[in-house]
Protein backbone atom coordinates (compact mmCIF):
# COMPACT_ATOMS: atom_id res chain seq x y z
CA UNK A 1 0.00 0.00 0.00
CA UNK A 2 1.82 3.60 -0.79
CA UNK A 3 2.05 6.12 1.51
CA UNK A 4 0.37 8.55 -0.09
CA UNK A 5 -3.23 6.45 0.12
CA UNK A 6 -2.30 5.59 4.14
CA UNK A 7 -1.53 9.43 4.42
CA UNK A 8 -5.00 10.04 2.89
CA UNK A 9 -6.97 7.71 4.58
CA UNK A 10 -5.49 9.34 7.73
CA UNK A 11 -6.92 12.59 6.75
CA UNK A 12 -9.86 11.04 5.78
CA UNK A 13 -10.06 8.87 9.74
CA UNK A 14 -9.69 12.69 11.03
CA UNK A 15 -12.29 13.73 8.86
CA UNK A 16 -14.96 11.29 10.21
CA UNK A 17 -13.97 11.64 13.98
CA UNK A 18 -14.27 15.33 13.69
CA UNK A 19 -16.83 15.83 11.82
CA UNK A 20 -19.25 12.47 12.87
CA UNK A 21 -19.83 12.95 16.38
CA UNK A 22 -22.14 16.21 15.07
CA UNK A 23 -24.16 14.09 12.75
CA UNK A 24 -24.53 11.03 14.90
CA UNK A 25 -25.98 13.23 17.21
CA UNK A 26 -27.94 14.60 14.89
CA UNK A 27 -29.55 11.34 13.35
CA UNK A 28 -30.05 10.28 16.94
CA UNK A 29 -32.30 13.37 17.90
CA UNK A 30 -33.82 12.54 14.60
CA UNK A 31 -34.50 9.20 14.75
CA UNK A 32 -36.46 9.91 18.11
CA UNK A 33 -38.06 13.04 16.84
CA UNK A 34 -39.44 10.38 13.70
CA UNK A 35 -40.85 7.95 16.66
CA UNK A 36 -42.24 10.74 18.33
CA UNK A 37 -44.07 11.51 15.04
CA UNK A 38 -42.03 14.80 14.66
CA UNK A 39 -40.04 15.75 12.27
CA UNK A 40 -37.65 16.74 14.61
CA UNK A 41 -34.47 19.14 14.36
CA UNK A 42 -31.96 19.68 11.36
CA UNK A 43 -29.16 16.82 11.76
CA UNK A 44 -26.42 19.44 12.03
CA UNK A 45 -28.27 21.09 14.72
CA UNK A 46 -25.52 20.52 17.46
CA UNK A 47 -22.99 21.67 15.05
CA UNK A 48 -24.95 24.88 15.30
CA UNK A 49 -25.59 24.86 18.43
CA UNK A 50 -21.89 24.26 19.66
CA UNK A 51 -20.91 27.38 17.34
CA UNK A 52 -23.61 29.35 19.19
CA UNK A 53 -22.05 28.16 22.58
CA UNK A 54 -18.76 29.48 21.48
CA UNK A 55 -19.45 33.16 21.23
CA UNK A 56 -21.28 32.81 24.62
CA UNK A 57 -19.71 34.78 27.59
CA UNK A 58 -18.43 32.21 30.02
CA UNK A 59 -19.73 32.16 33.74
CA UNK A 60 -17.92 30.54 36.05
CA UNK A 61 -18.52 29.88 39.88
CA UNK A 62 -17.15 32.19 42.20
CA UNK A 63 -16.25 28.71 43.92
CA UNK A 64 -13.93 27.50 40.88
CA UNK A 65 -10.39 27.32 40.72
CA UNK A 66 -8.17 27.43 37.45
CA UNK A 67 -8.52 23.70 37.17
CA UNK A 68 -12.42 24.26 36.34
CA UNK A 69 -11.37 26.23 33.24
CA UNK A 70 -8.53 23.72 31.83
CA UNK A 71 -10.67 20.72 32.49
CA UNK A 72 -13.04 21.16 29.76
CA UNK A 73 -10.26 21.57 27.01
CA UNK A 74 -8.08 18.49 28.75
CA UNK A 75 -11.32 16.36 28.36
CA UNK A 76 -11.85 17.40 24.85
CA UNK A 77 -7.52 16.81 24.09
CA UNK A 78 -8.11 13.33 26.17
CA UNK A 79 -10.89 12.26 24.05
CA UNK A 80 -9.67 13.36 20.57
CA UNK A 81 -6.26 11.36 21.30
CA UNK A 82 -8.05 8.07 21.76
CA UNK A 83 -10.28 9.00 18.65
CA UNK A 84 -6.93 8.99 17.20
CA UNK A 85 -6.19 5.92 18.35
CA UNK A 86 -9.04 4.13 18.00
CA UNK A 87 -9.88 2.60 14.66
CA UNK A 88 -12.92 3.75 12.27
CA UNK A 89 -11.49 2.28 8.82
CA UNK A 90 -10.90 -1.03 8.92
CA UNK A 91 -7.17 -1.90 11.03
CA UNK A 92 -6.07 1.76 10.07
CA UNK A 93 -5.13 4.60 12.96
CA UNK A 94 -3.05 7.94 12.66
CA UNK A 95 -1.96 6.64 15.89
CA UNK A 96 -1.03 3.22 15.71
CA UNK A 97 1.77 1.55 17.89
CA UNK A 98 2.31 -1.37 19.69
CA UNK A 99 0.03 -1.69 23.08
CA UNK A 100 -1.16 1.39 22.44
CA UNK A 101 -4.75 0.51 23.27
CA UNK A 102 -3.22 1.38 26.55
CA UNK A 103 -2.75 4.48 25.69
CA UNK A 104 -6.62 4.48 24.49
CA UNK A 105 -7.91 3.28 27.87
CA UNK A 106 -5.81 5.61 29.95
CA UNK A 107 -7.06 8.67 27.65
CA UNK A 108 -10.17 7.52 28.14
CA UNK A 109 -9.83 7.89 32.00
CA UNK A 110 -8.21 10.54 31.81
CA UNK A 111 -10.94 12.68 29.95
CA UNK A 112 -13.27 10.88 32.99
CA UNK A 113 -10.77 11.87 35.85
CA UNK A 114 -11.05 15.54 34.52
CA UNK A 115 -14.91 15.81 34.03
CA UNK A 116 -15.21 14.17 37.42
CA UNK A 117 -12.69 17.18 39.00
CA UNK A 118 -14.07 19.87 37.40
CA UNK A 119 -17.94 18.36 39.08
CA UNK A 120 -16.01 18.77 42.33
CA UNK A 121 -14.29 21.96 41.78
CA UNK A 122 -17.24 24.23 41.78
CA UNK A 123 -18.12 22.26 44.95
CA UNK A 124 -22.15 21.89 44.45
CA UNK A 125 -23.25 18.06 46.22
CA UNK A 126 -25.17 17.54 42.85
CA UNK A 127 -22.51 17.62 41.26
CA UNK A 128 -20.62 15.66 43.64
CA UNK A 129 -22.98 12.82 43.36
CA UNK A 130 -22.96 12.91 39.39
CA UNK A 131 -18.93 12.45 39.74
CA UNK A 132 -19.67 9.53 42.59
CA UNK A 133 -21.87 7.66 40.03
CA UNK A 134 -19.53 8.27 37.11
CA UNK A 135 -16.65 6.64 38.89
CA UNK A 136 -18.90 3.90 40.15
CA UNK A 137 -20.02 2.84 36.86
CA UNK A 138 -16.26 3.50 35.39
CA UNK A 139 -15.60 0.35 37.73
CA UNK A 140 -18.39 -1.99 35.93
CA UNK A 141 -17.33 -0.34 32.72
CA UNK A 142 -13.58 -0.57 32.23
CA UNK A 143 -13.07 -4.25 32.71
CA UNK A 144 -15.79 -4.89 29.87
CA UNK A 145 -13.06 -3.04 27.56
CA UNK A 146 -9.94 -4.34 28.60
CA UNK A 147 -11.51 -8.07 28.83
CA UNK A 148 -12.70 -7.26 25.05
CA UNK A 149 -9.37 -6.14 24.12
CA UNK A 150 -7.75 -9.32 25.29
CA UNK A 151 -10.20 -11.77 22.87
CA UNK A 152 -9.36 -9.72 19.98
CA UNK A 153 -5.78 -10.00 21.05
CA UNK A 154 -6.25 -13.60 21.62
CA UNK A 155 -7.90 -14.01 18.40
CA UNK A 156 -5.54 -12.03 16.46
CA UNK A 157 -2.12 -12.10 17.83
CA UNK A 158 -2.13 -8.17 16.81
CA UNK A 159 -0.59 -5.69 19.73
CA UNK A 160 -1.68 -2.82 18.20
CA UNK A 161 -5.49 -1.48 18.78
CA UNK A 162 -6.37 -0.92 14.89
CA UNK A 163 -5.27 -4.66 14.26
CA UNK A 164 -6.97 -5.73 17.07
CA UNK A 165 -10.43 -4.57 16.26
CA UNK A 166 -9.30 -4.15 12.35
CA UNK A 167 -8.62 -7.27 11.68
CA UNK A 168 -10.54 -9.26 14.07
CA UNK A 169 -13.29 -10.27 11.55
CA UNK A 170 -10.88 -12.24 9.47
CA UNK A 171 -10.69 -14.48 11.98
CA UNK A 172 -12.14 -18.14 11.94
CA UNK A 173 -13.87 -17.88 15.19
CA UNK A 174 -15.24 -14.12 15.17
CA UNK A 175 -18.88 -15.68 13.41
CA UNK A 176 -19.22 -17.12 16.74
CA UNK A 177 -18.46 -13.57 19.09
CA UNK A 178 -19.34 -11.44 16.87
CA UNK A 179 -22.96 -10.96 18.75
CA UNK A 180 -21.96 -10.73 22.02
CA UNK A 181 -18.84 -8.59 20.72
CA UNK A 182 -21.04 -5.62 19.35
CA UNK A 183 -23.27 -5.89 22.27
CA UNK A 184 -20.44 -5.19 25.00
CA UNK A 185 -19.34 -2.50 22.87
CA UNK A 186 -22.74 -1.41 22.32
CA UNK A 187 -23.60 -0.99 26.24
CA UNK A 188 -19.57 1.15 26.66
CA UNK A 189 -21.04 3.10 24.04
CA UNK A 190 -23.92 3.78 26.31
CA UNK A 191 -21.89 4.13 29.31
CA UNK A 192 -19.10 6.62 28.11
CA UNK A 193 -21.31 8.59 25.65
CA UNK A 194 -24.21 8.82 29.03
CA UNK A 195 -27.40 7.68 26.79
CA UNK A 196 -30.34 5.66 27.79
CA UNK A 197 -30.51 3.26 29.62
CA UNK A 198 -27.41 4.26 31.25
CA UNK A 199 -28.07 7.63 31.59
CA UNK A 200 -30.70 10.08 30.08
CA UNK A 201 -28.93 13.27 27.92
CA UNK A 202 -32.79 14.98 27.69
CA UNK A 203 -33.92 14.92 31.78
CA UNK A 204 -34.08 17.90 33.84
CA UNK A 205 -34.51 16.07 37.37
CA UNK A 206 -30.50 16.66 38.70
CA UNK A 207 -31.38 13.20 40.70
CA UNK A 208 -31.50 11.36 38.43
CA UNK A 209 -27.91 12.72 35.86
CA UNK A 210 -25.02 11.55 35.61
CA UNK A 211 -23.14 13.36 32.86
CA UNK A 212 -25.44 16.23 32.49
CA UNK A 213 -24.95 17.08 36.16
CA UNK A 214 -21.33 16.88 36.22
CA UNK A 215 -21.77 20.17 33.72
CA UNK A 216 -24.14 21.96 35.52
CA UNK A 217 -21.76 24.87 35.73
CA UNK A 218 -20.01 24.67 32.58
CA UNK A 219 -21.47 27.44 30.07
CA UNK A 220 -20.19 29.07 26.97
CA UNK A 221 -17.18 27.70 25.46
CA UNK A 222 -16.58 25.28 28.19
CA UNK A 223 -19.47 23.76 27.86
CA UNK A 224 -19.34 23.22 24.00
CA UNK A 225 -16.11 21.27 25.19
CA UNK A 226 -17.78 18.77 27.03
CA UNK A 227 -20.49 18.34 24.76
CA UNK A 228 -18.53 17.68 21.94
CA UNK A 229 -16.66 15.09 23.99
CA UNK A 230 -19.33 13.42 24.90
CA UNK A 231 -20.52 13.24 21.39
CA UNK A 232 -17.18 12.47 20.26
CA UNK A 233 -16.65 9.02 22.99
CA UNK A 234 -19.97 7.99 21.02
CA UNK A 235 -19.03 8.43 17.55
CA UNK A 236 -15.63 6.79 18.61
CA UNK A 237 -17.45 3.63 20.41
CA UNK A 238 -19.45 4.05 16.62
CA UNK A 239 -16.46 4.02 14.87
CA UNK A 240 -15.21 0.87 16.40
CA UNK A 241 -18.15 -1.37 15.62
CA UNK A 242 -17.70 0.13 12.16
CA UNK A 243 -14.12 -1.02 11.82
CA UNK A 244 -15.10 -4.36 13.46
CA UNK A 245 -17.69 -4.58 10.78
CA UNK A 246 -16.61 -3.62 7.49
CA UNK A 247 -16.41 -5.92 4.95
CA UNK A 248 -13.91 -4.10 2.85
CA UNK A 249 -10.30 -3.51 2.63
CA UNK A 250 -9.24 -0.34 2.99
CA UNK A 251 -5.53 -1.06 0.90
CA UNK A 252 -7.71 -2.73 -1.72
CA UNK A 253 -11.00 -0.36 -1.49
CA UNK A 254 -10.76 2.70 0.16
CA UNK A 255 -13.89 4.44 -1.27
CA UNK A 256 -16.12 1.53 -0.39
CA UNK A 257 -14.47 0.99 2.86
CA UNK A 258 -15.09 4.79 4.12
CA UNK A 259 -18.68 4.65 3.00
CA UNK A 260 -19.45 1.08 4.52
CA UNK A 261 -17.64 2.49 7.68
CA UNK A 262 -19.56 5.54 8.06
CA UNK A 263 -23.25 3.67 7.20
CA UNK A 264 -22.28 1.54 9.86
CA UNK A 265 -21.49 4.45 12.36
CA UNK A 266 -25.04 6.33 11.00
CA UNK A 267 -26.53 2.70 12.01
CA UNK A 268 -25.55 2.88 15.33
CA UNK A 269 -27.00 6.27 15.69
CA UNK A 270 -30.23 5.32 14.37
CA UNK A 271 -29.94 2.18 16.77
CA UNK A 272 -29.21 4.44 19.76
CA UNK A 273 -32.31 6.56 18.77
CA UNK A 274 -34.64 3.57 18.43
CA UNK A 275 -33.44 1.97 22.16
CA UNK A 276 -34.07 5.60 23.33
CA UNK A 277 -37.26 6.09 21.65
CA UNK A 278 -38.45 2.12 22.94
CA UNK A 279 -37.00 1.76 26.10
CA UNK A 280 -37.19 4.15 29.45
CA UNK A 281 -33.76 4.77 31.28
CA UNK A 282 -33.16 2.50 33.93
CA UNK A 283 -33.46 2.79 37.59
CA UNK A 284 -30.26 3.90 39.08
CA UNK A 285 -29.93 1.17 41.05
CA UNK A 286 -30.07 -1.50 38.00
CA UNK A 287 -27.28 0.43 36.18
CA UNK A 288 -24.45 -1.49 37.74
CA UNK A 289 -25.85 -4.71 37.06
CA UNK A 290 -26.16 -3.76 33.17
CA UNK A 291 -22.82 -2.24 33.02
CA UNK A 292 -21.57 -5.62 34.72
CA UNK A 293 -23.69 -7.79 32.18
CA UNK A 294 -20.89 -6.35 29.55
CA UNK A 295 -18.23 -7.44 31.85
CA UNK A 296 -19.79 -10.81 32.10
CA UNK A 297 -20.16 -11.29 28.46
CA UNK A 298 -16.55 -9.91 27.38
CA UNK A 299 -15.51 -12.34 29.90
CA UNK A 300 -17.17 -14.58 27.69
CA UNK A 301 -15.90 -13.92 24.81
CA UNK A 302 -12.42 -13.71 25.62
CA UNK A 303 -12.66 -17.07 27.41
CA UNK A 304 -14.86 -18.47 24.45
CA UNK A 305 -12.18 -16.99 22.41
CA UNK A 306 -9.27 -18.75 23.68
CA UNK A 307 -11.38 -21.97 23.51
CA UNK A 308 -11.62 -21.34 19.95
CA UNK A 309 -8.07 -20.54 19.64
CA UNK A 310 -6.93 -23.63 21.22
CA UNK A 311 -9.16 -26.27 19.44
CA UNK A 312 -8.38 -24.82 15.86
CA UNK B 1 -28.37 14.14 62.52
CA UNK B 2 -28.60 17.35 60.28
CA UNK B 3 -26.33 19.51 62.09
CA UNK B 4 -23.93 16.94 62.74
CA UNK B 5 -23.88 16.46 59.05
CA UNK B 6 -23.63 19.68 58.40
CA UNK B 7 -20.98 20.23 60.74
CA UNK B 8 -18.56 17.32 59.69
CA UNK B 9 -19.07 17.34 56.01
CA UNK B 10 -19.83 21.15 55.13
CA UNK B 11 -18.07 22.40 57.31
CA UNK B 12 -20.69 24.56 58.82
CA UNK B 13 -19.03 26.53 62.17
CA UNK B 14 -20.17 25.29 65.51
CA UNK B 15 -20.41 28.54 67.05
CA UNK B 16 -20.05 32.13 65.32
CA UNK B 17 -17.10 33.16 67.28
CA UNK B 18 -15.03 30.17 65.38
CA UNK B 19 -12.43 32.05 62.79
CA UNK B 20 -13.45 32.35 59.43
CA UNK B 21 -12.12 28.77 57.42
CA UNK B 22 -9.70 30.08 55.08
CA UNK B 23 -7.41 27.73 52.96
CA UNK B 24 -4.42 26.47 54.78
CA UNK B 25 -0.74 27.63 54.29
CA UNK B 26 1.53 27.30 51.41
CA UNK B 27 3.97 25.98 53.51
CA UNK B 28 1.58 23.06 54.25
CA UNK B 29 -0.09 23.46 50.39
CA UNK B 30 4.16 22.66 49.28
CA UNK B 31 4.18 19.11 49.89
CA UNK B 32 1.34 17.95 48.13
CA UNK B 33 2.20 20.03 45.50
CA UNK B 34 5.80 18.13 45.43
CA UNK B 35 3.58 14.78 45.31
CA UNK B 36 1.38 16.21 42.54
CA UNK B 37 4.16 17.44 40.19
CA UNK B 38 6.35 14.04 40.86
CA UNK B 39 3.22 11.89 40.10
CA UNK B 40 2.54 14.07 36.83
CA UNK B 41 6.33 14.23 35.71
CA UNK B 42 5.81 10.16 36.15
CA UNK B 43 3.02 9.89 34.23
CA UNK B 44 3.45 12.74 31.56
CA UNK B 45 7.19 10.47 30.96
CA UNK B 46 7.15 7.28 32.33
CA UNK B 47 10.61 6.19 30.53
CA UNK B 48 11.93 7.91 33.45
CA UNK B 49 10.05 5.42 36.16
CA UNK B 50 10.94 3.06 34.20
CA UNK B 51 15.20 3.96 34.13
CA UNK B 52 15.16 4.33 37.88
CA UNK B 53 14.29 0.41 37.78
CA UNK B 54 15.96 -0.65 34.67
CA UNK B 55 19.43 -1.70 36.22
CA UNK B 56 17.64 -3.57 39.11
CA UNK B 57 15.55 -5.48 36.18
CA UNK B 58 18.44 -6.19 34.30
CA UNK B 59 20.83 -7.84 37.22
CA UNK B 60 17.30 -9.56 37.97
CA UNK B 61 16.95 -10.75 34.21
CA UNK B 62 20.70 -11.76 33.99
CA UNK B 63 20.00 -14.27 36.70
CA UNK B 64 17.47 -16.03 34.62
CA UNK B 65 18.41 -18.29 31.58
CA UNK B 66 19.38 -16.40 28.50
CA UNK B 67 16.40 -15.81 26.11
CA UNK B 68 18.33 -13.98 23.35
CA UNK B 69 15.96 -10.92 23.05
CA UNK B 70 16.41 -7.88 25.18
CA UNK B 71 13.03 -7.64 26.65
CA UNK B 72 13.92 -3.89 28.30
CA UNK B 73 15.01 -2.12 25.06
CA UNK B 74 10.96 -2.44 23.27
CA UNK B 75 9.92 -1.65 26.86
CA UNK B 76 11.58 1.63 26.78
CA UNK B 77 10.86 2.37 23.45
CA UNK B 78 7.15 2.52 24.14
CA UNK B 79 7.54 4.05 27.42
CA UNK B 80 9.26 6.94 25.45
CA UNK B 81 6.58 7.19 22.67
CA UNK B 82 3.93 7.05 25.13
CA UNK B 83 5.38 9.76 27.04
CA UNK B 84 6.05 11.98 23.68
CA UNK B 85 1.71 11.54 23.08
CA UNK B 86 1.34 12.44 26.70
CA UNK B 87 3.74 15.56 26.24
CA UNK B 88 2.26 16.46 23.05
CA UNK B 89 -0.65 16.18 24.51
CA UNK B 90 0.03 18.21 27.11
CA UNK B 91 1.73 20.77 24.91
CA UNK B 92 -1.56 21.13 22.44
CA UNK B 93 -4.23 21.66 25.74
CA UNK B 94 -1.54 23.88 27.40
CA UNK B 95 -1.29 25.90 24.06
CA UNK B 96 -4.92 26.17 23.62
CA UNK B 97 -5.20 27.10 26.78
CA UNK B 98 -2.68 29.79 26.66
CA UNK B 99 -4.63 31.22 23.84
CA UNK B 100 -7.79 31.40 25.20
CA UNK B 101 -6.78 33.37 27.71
CA UNK B 102 -5.04 35.98 25.46
CA UNK B 103 -8.22 36.10 23.61
CA UNK B 104 -10.04 36.68 26.77
CA UNK B 105 -7.82 39.58 27.47
CA UNK B 106 -8.18 40.98 24.22
CA UNK B 107 -10.50 44.40 23.67
CA UNK B 108 -13.50 43.09 21.94
CA UNK B 109 -13.70 40.08 23.78
CA UNK B 110 -16.27 40.03 26.32
CA UNK B 111 -15.50 40.27 29.85
CA UNK B 112 -15.69 37.05 32.11
CA UNK B 113 -18.96 36.70 34.54
CA UNK B 114 -18.78 35.00 37.71
CA UNK B 115 -21.76 33.74 39.82
CA UNK B 116 -22.30 31.37 42.89
CA UNK B 117 -22.26 27.84 42.09
CA UNK B 118 -25.24 27.23 39.48
CA UNK B 119 -26.10 23.76 40.76
CA UNK B 120 -28.82 23.41 43.28
CA UNK B 121 -28.33 21.71 47.17
CA UNK B 122 -25.77 22.98 48.59
CA UNK B 123 -23.84 26.12 47.22
CA UNK B 124 -21.91 27.55 50.04
CA UNK B 125 -18.71 25.48 49.69
CA UNK B 126 -15.75 26.67 52.12
CA UNK B 127 -12.23 25.05 53.28
CA UNK B 128 -13.93 22.95 56.03
CA UNK B 129 -15.87 21.14 53.22
CA UNK B 130 -14.88 17.39 53.62
CA UNK B 131 -15.17 14.62 50.88
CA UNK B 132 -15.57 11.13 51.29
CA UNK B 133 -14.14 8.41 49.43
CA UNK B 134 -17.24 6.22 50.55
CA UNK B 135 -20.00 7.44 47.86
CA UNK B 136 -17.58 6.46 45.07
CA UNK B 137 -17.36 3.07 46.72
CA UNK B 138 -19.64 1.82 48.26
CA UNK B 139 -22.12 0.67 45.82
CA UNK B 140 -19.23 -1.34 44.65
CA UNK B 141 -17.88 -2.76 47.81
CA UNK B 142 -21.73 -3.89 48.44
CA UNK B 143 -21.96 -5.88 45.31
CA UNK B 144 -18.65 -7.49 45.59
CA UNK B 145 -18.63 -7.63 49.24
CA UNK B 146 -18.00 -11.62 49.05
CA UNK B 147 -14.32 -11.01 47.37
CA UNK B 148 -13.92 -7.99 49.01
CA UNK B 149 -12.72 -8.26 52.63
CA UNK B 150 -13.45 -5.36 54.57
CA UNK B 151 -11.76 -5.89 58.05
CA UNK B 152 -14.29 -3.40 60.58
CA UNK B 153 -12.76 -2.94 64.18
CA UNK B 154 -14.81 0.15 66.28
CA UNK B 155 -15.68 1.38 69.34
CA UNK B 156 -18.57 3.80 70.07
CA UNK B 157 -18.65 6.17 72.51
CA UNK B 158 -20.60 5.26 75.91
CA UNK B 159 -21.62 7.40 78.93
CA UNK B 160 -21.71 10.92 79.28
CA UNK B 161 -17.88 11.59 79.66
CA UNK B 162 -16.72 8.88 77.07
CA UNK B 163 -13.20 7.79 76.81
CA UNK B 164 -11.37 6.96 73.18
CA UNK B 165 -13.64 5.59 70.61
CA UNK B 166 -12.33 4.62 67.28
CA UNK B 167 -13.48 3.04 63.95
CA UNK B 168 -11.09 1.56 61.48
CA UNK B 169 -11.98 0.12 58.32
CA UNK B 170 -9.79 -2.03 56.23
CA UNK B 171 -10.30 -3.31 53.04
CA UNK B 172 -7.93 -6.35 52.89
CA UNK B 173 -5.48 -6.15 49.36
CA UNK B 174 -3.73 -8.94 49.13
CA UNK B 175 -0.74 -7.45 46.89
CA UNK B 176 -0.89 -3.95 48.67
CA UNK B 177 -0.44 -6.13 52.07
CA UNK B 178 2.55 -7.77 50.65
CA UNK B 179 4.00 -4.44 49.31
CA UNK B 180 3.41 -2.65 52.30
CA UNK B 181 4.66 -5.11 55.06
CA UNK B 182 8.18 -4.84 53.25
CA UNK B 183 7.86 -1.30 54.30
CA UNK B 184 6.25 -1.92 57.82
CA UNK B 185 9.09 -3.92 58.79
CA UNK B 186 11.71 -1.84 58.02
CA UNK B 187 9.88 0.88 59.91
CA UNK B 188 9.78 -1.41 62.81
CA UNK B 189 13.32 -2.47 62.42
CA UNK B 190 14.58 1.61 62.15
CA UNK B 191 12.28 2.45 64.53
CA UNK B 192 13.63 -0.41 67.19
CA UNK B 193 16.94 0.68 66.12
CA UNK B 194 16.92 4.49 66.92
CA UNK B 195 14.92 3.51 70.57
CA UNK B 196 18.39 1.73 71.01
CA UNK B 197 20.51 5.01 70.36
CA UNK B 198 21.31 7.72 72.06
CA UNK B 199 19.41 10.65 69.90
CA UNK B 200 20.40 13.15 72.17
CA UNK B 201 24.29 12.24 71.12
CA UNK B 202 24.60 14.25 67.26
CA UNK B 203 27.53 12.32 67.11
CA UNK B 204 25.79 8.90 66.76
CA UNK B 205 23.04 10.63 64.71
CA UNK B 206 25.45 11.62 62.29
CA UNK B 207 27.24 8.12 62.24
CA UNK B 208 23.88 6.92 61.77
CA UNK B 209 23.26 9.25 59.03
CA UNK B 210 26.69 8.36 57.26
CA UNK B 211 26.34 4.95 57.21
CA UNK B 212 22.72 4.95 55.79
CA UNK B 213 23.94 7.33 53.13
CA UNK B 214 26.86 4.95 52.17
CA UNK B 215 24.57 2.18 52.19
CA UNK B 216 22.00 3.72 49.77
CA UNK B 217 24.93 4.99 47.61
CA UNK B 218 26.25 1.17 47.54
CA UNK B 219 22.72 0.32 46.07
CA UNK B 220 22.73 3.25 43.76
CA UNK B 221 25.86 1.83 42.34
CA UNK B 222 25.15 -1.73 42.23
CA UNK B 223 22.01 -1.38 40.49
CA UNK B 224 23.75 -0.23 37.69
CA UNK B 225 25.39 -4.04 37.23
CA UNK B 226 28.28 -5.44 38.49
CA UNK B 227 31.39 -3.35 39.52
CA UNK B 228 34.16 -3.97 36.94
Amino acid sequence: MSGTLVQTLNVVHGLIVLSMPIVMVGLVNRTKSLWTGRKGPALLQSGWDLWRLLHKRPVYSTASTPLFRAGAWIVLGASLLAALIAPVLGDLAPLRFARDFIVFVYALALARLFLMLCALDVGSSFEGMGAAREASFTAYVEPALLLLIGSAAVATGQTDFSGLIGQWHRTAAFGWLVLPVLAVLFVLLQAEAARVPVDDPATHLELTMVHEVMVLDHSGPELAAMQYACALKMSLYAGLIAALLNPYDPRIDAPACVLASLAIMAGVAIAVGCIESLVARLRMRHVPAYLMLASLGAALCLGATAWLARSA
Amino acid sequence: MARAFGIVFLGGPRDARVAAPTEVSRWMLLPMGVHALGVVVLGVLPVLGFTLVRGATALALAALPATGTDVLQPMADALTRIGWICGALAAVVGAGLWARERLARGPTAPRRATSPTWACGYGAPNPRMQYTGASFSSDFAARFGAVMVNLRRQKAPLGYFPTDSYLITDCVDAVERRLFSVIQHGDASAGELSGRLHEDDPRIAFAAALIALALMSALVVLAGGPLP
